[in-house]
């Protein structure tokens, strides 16, 4: 897998996480952690979505995070990708039929990369960032061009 | 020119010319740099809000600091003085009057008496 | 040790101050693990009336820890379960305390507790919210959980015309594909070939024996 030069040092990310039983939040955790070790490719998560480039959004979309989740994806500098961990953004997961969610998370933001799983091992979160970095270098050669 | 504007204390010299040269000069290095800078982002109200979690921008009026709490401090230090005096400021002019007098009266039972 | 008393001690005490007052008192010993080690709850019914003197005569055996206020919806009555634990802290020593309070659904109003136990304003917060209880003297009464713009009247734990409507439940697994992007390729799964099973093989011990 070939790192273009602009993402060359630094891939940053930012977690948002829109009423998720936590469970794929420890498995994100999981994968920035010294077994896996993406820091050594510059991988890193930060404190706020206008520093990063890839928003990982975890969790149905509860109602009340709707409007933060939506506000958060506005906050951040194009070019920018989401990505969706676990199959609660993506089809509610166990909370199917609740009354208090707002719809998977496709219908609130635009998501580049879906990776399901309840919770998705860490090499699965890994792989879904290997994909966005490819769409990264997409979207940066025609924010360039 | 430079002369006319200078300005001699007893330790050295002030002029304001050189104030305002360095000025335009700060002025032109921050203008380089931010002409220097990204061009091309957003600049729509969703995107340069600033970041509070995703929370909506409360009004000016929830944050707002006023005069009076600036000196909190000495405030909150007389809060024993306050609560003994604040009861006795009725409103009612009659009652400041009756203090005045009694104040006057005191003063010169001090100057005459006491001497 | 802060346990000064058995369960069936506990639950002698609770009788001989509430008499009547407290009903159907059970004392359960489970056991728990693989080593069976002991689990002590003793279960007992009382009014709401006598709530607060319940909790107070076990704050004075010792200062319980609330874990939550269960609710159920039962017909025309609303429980509500006290779970409280005391002598916690020592391995296997706590006795778990369970208060029911039946609250009527025409009359649904339960004295609270945080008059003796401050943290119970948030589960009667809950149950306020989700079961339709009113809590009275409740020191803060604001919703906890569901947001505020979410219909008053309903309550998501009911199982009678207050609770969720089929108009509420929004069934987020009917999405189809995103239409924006091209469909990935889906591999062909590889055929399976049925292989002939293979004549049984001697017993073990020939092998053991080599």
């Amino acid at each position: 897998m070939k790192l273009s030069p602009s993402f060359n040092r630094s891939l940053w990310v930012f977690h948002v996480n829109s009423g998720s039983c936590n469970g794929c939040d420890i498995e994100i955790v999981a994968a920035l952690c010294p077994r896996y070790d993406p820091e050594r490719f510059g991988i890193k998560l930060v404190g706020s979505p206008r520093h990063a480039d890839v928003l990982l959004v975890t969790g149905p979309v509860t109602h009340q995070m709707r409007d933060r989740v939506k506000r958060v994806y506005e906050q951040m500098a194009a070019p920018k990708v989401v990505m969706c961990v676990g199959t609660c953004g993506q089809s509610g997961g166990v909370f199917y039929d609740s009354y208090n969610l707002d719809g998977p998370i496709d219908q609130v933001i635009p998501v580049d990369v879906y990776v399901p799983g309840c919770a998705p091992r860490p090499e699965a979160i890994i792989y879904g960032v290997v994909q966005a970095i490819a769409k990264l270098e997409r979207l940066e050669k025609e924010v360039s061009s | 020119m430079i002369e006319s504007f200078t300005l001699s204390t007893g330790f050295g010299a002030w002029n304001a010319v050189f104030w305002v040269i360095a000025f335009v000069i700060a002025f032109i290095i921050g203008w380089i740099i931010w002409s220097r800078g990204e061009k091309t982002y957003d600049t729509s109200p969703g995107a340069t809000a600033p970041f509070l979690s995703g929370n909506a921008e409360p009004e000016k009026e929830a944050v707002h600091i006023r005069a009076g709490n600036l000196y909190w401090g000495y405030t909150d230090a007389l809060a024993g003085y306050y609560k003994f005096v604040k009861p006795f400021h009725t409103g009612n002019l009659s009652d400041y009057f009756l203090a005045y007098l009694f104040v006057t009266a005191l003063v010169l039972i001090v100057v005459v008496i006491l001497k | 040790m802060r346990a000064t008393m058995t369960p069936q001690e506990l639950a002698d005490r609770f009788i001989r101050k509430f008499g009547s007052r407290v009903s159907n008192i059970q004392v359960k010993e489970r056991r728990e693990g693989v080593k069976k080690l002991p689990q002590k709850t003793v279960w007992m019914t009382v009014s709401r009336e006598d709530l607060n003197d319940a909790v107070a005569e076990l704050i004075s055996i010792d200062y319980p820890h609330l874990g939550v206020i269960a609710a159920s919806d039962n017909g025309d009555m609303i429980d509500l379960l006290y779970h409280l634990q005391v002598f916690f802290g020592g391995k296997h020593e706590e006795i778990c305390v369970v208060f029911t309070v039946q609250v009527p659904k025409s009359d649904p109003h339960v004295p609270t507790i945080s008059g003796l136990i401050p943290g119970a304003v948030y589960s009667e917060r809950e149950k306020q919210d989700m079961i339709g209880v009113t809590v009275d003297g409740i020191p803060d009464s604001r919703r906890i959980f569901l947001p505020d713009d979410f219909p008053e009247e309903i309550y998501p734990w009911r199982k009678d015309e207050k609770g969720i409507p089929p108009s509420m439940v929004k069934e987020l697994w009917k999405v189809d594909r995103p239409t924006d992007r091209p469909v990935p390729p889906v591999a062909e799964p590889e055929p399976v070939e049925k292989k002939e099973p293979e004549p049984a093989k001697e017993a073990p011990s020939g092998g053991a024996a080599e």
